[in-house]
């Protein structure tokens, strides 16, 4: 028999929205926690369910969710690619926030639980939740994981941002770009979601092993824009210590080379390699063919490479034109060189590795059918994981919460649903 | 079989130089890991560790050491193994030990360690450990509690096991990079090193789930394994429903970054850069820019001004006059005013200098005997009851050798002699 998931028995109020908190409450979820989703049924929380749905996003490419055939169908809120990545392993319930009514309620459950995590904006969630001071009262060894753009204290507490805004501040979006082009080639990246997703769990774990050891819980204060600060000591320290000033340096690498990114045979197939030894260098221009460009005596030392690296550059774009990029790929790892194929999503679900470890996992959600979900985050080699429950649908659970764990009666239950609490589903206002 | 030195269960954080600084309690005071790992996403996964309490062991390589050591920036641009800014930021908090793990000797010594510590962290290529005669299976043997977390290019089994790869390599093969980037341009990389960070990080996560449950009742431990590849495939950074996204519709997801103005756009202003969200608020964003019936003059609304190029130049026009006649910090203030999504563009010194990050604590300081006072980015969230702190600076090589042997695990003077002259230490 194999070992009970780790975060079996611990219990999460999740007060999440957007990518940042669902991200990191997916993580706790994925490894055994029982993760209850609180959704406000009188807002639509656009970002969270749909991004593409939303009226300014109408007609524009669906950069970050979708859904089956194009098709966001009866009750789309339950069907977007991004809800059924982040949402599953979870429980979801409904209340219409803010509400006194049911406040008592919540702390309620709030007295059964081992952590509460929300990332609303802080003014906006002291509208609809219960404050660290008022879950202490109720179970004193509560952990409440609150996680703003900016942090619970400083001039900035109130501001809001998504991703790239938090990016920007804590000064990664200056250092990630085209060495030789506009600011704004680069794109947005979502990046700092992920790393404020990961904090968020980091934190949420930390104070759960402290418990364990102590009996104390505690209030655990995250800014995403701090944390993805941490993840950039190259650049900070560069200016602390030496007064520099490093920018964007497109693909290549401050110390190896060539190190980039090289078009392959096809519209839109890439490359990308990198060269820091003399032994990867000679891999290099064997899996080439030994061109007579590389032959060049200069290139055959690290800085000879580092100084060459744009006459390189140009060199190997030519090598590599009219070649297959997953088998350049794996003819350059032969030959003991870093590289890989800048995979598509296709190539991705069939890359041999991938298939190999079983990263992929296939899902049955009611309403969008058998899909492959992306799998654990990590392996324990003595806990198989998987996926265990696809992404609920709105309100799935109110039941299961209200009645079973609460031990509301039927006819309180009945209230509930009189005062708009429970539901399945959003008026059309809300989302039209 | 030769017998062990009998581990003494002492705390290494008080064998510190100073006794007296003794550290307050933190959320994983108490926690013994040994740490095996170089560069930078091993050492910043046992930084995190570190930096919240718990007493870890780097080894290095007598030497050498970590080659994170030769990786800048440098002290006055002066490379050497103890001027790294980048070491010293990874490495903080920990207590630093020298052993040549290819000798019998060094492995018997890491089997004792072993058996002192609740987890081990390493980064060797797969298959390495075990070549060490220290695969799983043996430190399970050992300690069957232990947690053994490993961090690898592609993880410990599959086709991919031994490949090589930077971070680049990551970051395409995961497959966020395709849609990263200009549409006319090739794909592009994250800036600095983010993704093995984020590896780091991940790794920190998986470890104290197991940590959590071996506090249990259970008492287990596990091998966690965790590659960087899949870190990257299953990031929240838009790939994890991009690919449920293509099984959906079909299509293949890349870059398309100027064609889209549903998201994050990027103007100068008096003093710097503003990055500003157009989506997420767009009534509110007109109200800022003083023209709330934008729309309605342009004979569109909300659903279809942002597929309207004309209008989508128009307003881009309006932003980027509004923030060139204002500082970041002014724009920013008043944005947020409006509830608008906004922020400065910072570089580097922008980001060191804000005064409202400094105001957090953003940034910490210790003064070092070669190179002054250095400023370090400080912790990475507050946690109220347990704080972040600096309780040592990155050891230097070998610094907590006699610490560590003699005092820890009961190796004499003499015998720790013997292994030096054997370069064992």
């Amino acid at each position: 028999m194999s070992a009970r998931l780790p975060l079996e028995g611990v219990r999460i109020i999740d007060m999440t929205l957007a990518w940042v908190g669902p991200f990191g409450t997916q993580l706790l979820a994925d490894w055994g926690a029982e993760v209850i989703r609180v959704e406000p049924i009188s807002i639509f929380q656009y970002g969270t369910r749909a991004i593409q749905v939303m009226p300014i996003n109408r007609g524009l490419y669906d950069w970050a969710s979708s859904y089956p055939d194009d098709v966001p169908g009866e009750r789309h809120w339950n069907r977007s690619s991004l809800f059924q990545i982040h949402g599953r392993n979870k429980l979801s319930m409904t209340s219409n926030l803010p509400s006194t009514d049911i406040m008592d309620i919540h702390l309620q459950l709030a007295s059964i639980s081992d952590v509460v995590i929300e990332n609303n904006v802080p003014q906006t969630y002291d509208k609809i939740g219960a404050s660290y001071e008022q879950l202490r009262q109720v179970r004193p060894d509560i952990i409440m994981v609150r996680v703003p753009a900016y942090g619970l204290t400083g001039p900035y507490a109130g501001y809001r941002a998504l991703g790239p805004q938090m990016e920007s501040a804590a000064g990664y979006t200056w250092i990630r770009g085209y060495r030789d082009g506009q600011l704004t080639d680069a794109g947005t990246s979502y990046f700092g979601d992920a790393v404020g997703g990961v904090t968020e769990a980091f934190g949420a774990l930390m104070a759960l092993c402290h418990r364990k050891r102590t009996g104390q819980g505690q209030l655990v204060d995250v800014a995403t824009t701090e944390a993805i600060i941490s993840y950039i000591p190259e650049s900070t320290l560069d200016w602390q210590v030496n007064g520099r000033f490093q920018s964007a340096l497109t693909n290549a690498h401050p110390s190896r080379a060539p190190q980039g990114c090289y078009k392959c045979r096809g519209d839109d197939n890439w490359i990308v390699l990198s060269v820091g030894s003399d032994e990867e260098w000679v891999g290099l221009k064997r899996a080439m063919g030994n061109p007579d460009w590389a032959r060049d005596p200069k290139f055959d030392t690290v800085l000879g490479r580092y100084r060459g690296q744009e006459e390189i550059d140009g060199h190997l774009e030519d090598c590599t034109a009219e070649r297959d990029h997953i088998e350049l790929a794996n003819l350059l790892q032969t030959e003991g060189v870093p590289s890989g194929a800048v995979h598509d999503q296709r190539e991705l679900y069939e890359d041999s590795q991938m298939v190999a470890r079983g990263y992929f996992e296939q899902l049955e959600q009611p309403s969008t059918g058998m899909h492959p979900y992306t799998g654990m985050m990590w392996k324990m080699t003595d806990t198989p994981n998987g996926v265990r429950r696809p992404a609920p649908m709105l309100g799935e659970h109110n039941e299961y919460v209200f009645k079973e764990l609460l031990g509301l009666s039927d006819s309180e239950y009945a209230d509930l649903e009189q005062n708009g609490h429970l539901g399945t589903e959003y008026p059309a206002h809300l989302y039209d | 079989m030769p017998a062990h030195p009998t581990p003494r269960y002492i705390s290494a954080t008080i064998m510190l130089d100073q006794p007296n600084d003794r550290p307050p309690p933190q959320a994983l005071s108490g926690t013994r890991v040994l740490d095996l790992t170089h560069y930078v996403a091993g050492p910043f996964c046992t930084k995190l560790l570190a930096d919240y309490g718990a007493e870890v062991i780097k080894l290095e390589r007598p030497g050498s050491g970590d080659p994170g050591r030769r990786i800048g920036p440098f002290n006055q641009d002066l490379p050497n193994p103890e001027s790294s800014a980048l070491f010293q930021y990874l490495n903080q908090n920990k207590l630093g030990i020298t052993l040549d793990l290819k000798q019998s000797a060094g492995v018997q010594i890491i089997e004792s360690l072993a058996m002192w510590a609740d987890v081990i962290v390493e980064n060797f290529q797969p298959g390495v450990m075990s070549k060490f005669g220290l695969g799983y299976s043996r430190l399970k043997e050992l300690n069957p509690s232990l947690i053994l977390t490993s961090i690898s290019n592609f993880g410990q089994t599959g086709p991919y096991r031994h490949r090589k790869a930077t971070e680049i390599v990551e970051y395409a093969t995961g497959g966020p990079m395709l849609f990263t980037g200009a549409s006319h341009r090739e794909p592009l990389k994250h800036g600095g090193r983010v993704g093995m960070y984020f590896a780091g990080q991940v790794a920190a996560i998986a470890t104290l789930t197991a940590l959590y449950r071996q506090m249990g009742n259970g008492n287990l431990g596990d091998h966690l394994d965790i590659s960087i590849m899949e870190t990257q495939a299953g990031t929240i950074d838009r790939q994890s429903a991009l690919l449920l996204g293509h099984v959906y519709t079909g299509r293949r997801y890349s870059r398309f970054a100027g064609e889209n103005k549903g998201f994050s756009q990027v103007y100068p202003g008096k003093d710097g850069y503003m990055d500003v969200q157009y989506a997420g608020g767009s009534s509110r964003l007109l109200a800022l820019l003083g023209r709330p019936d934008f729309f309605e003059e342009n004979g569109v609304d909300v659903t279809t001004a942002l597929a309207t190029p004309r209008v989508v130049q128009k307003l881009d026009e309006l932003i980027a006059e509004w923030i060139s006649t204002r500082t970041q910090i002014e724009g920013w203030a008043q944005s947020q005013a409006q509830r608008t999504l906004s922020a400065p563009l910072y570089n580097p010194a922008g980001v060191a200098s804000d005064p409202g990050l400094r105001a957090r604590g953003v940034w910490a300081s210790i003064d070092d005997p070669r190179y002054g006072r250095q400023t370090f980015p400080s912790r990475h969230m507050i946690m109220r009851r347990t704080p972040w702190q600096i309780r040592s600076p990155a050891p230097s090589l070998g610094q907590h050798n006699r610490h560590v042997y003699c005092g820890l695990l009961g190796v004499s003077r003499r015998e720790l002699s013997i292994l030096r002259q054997e370069s064992i230490v």
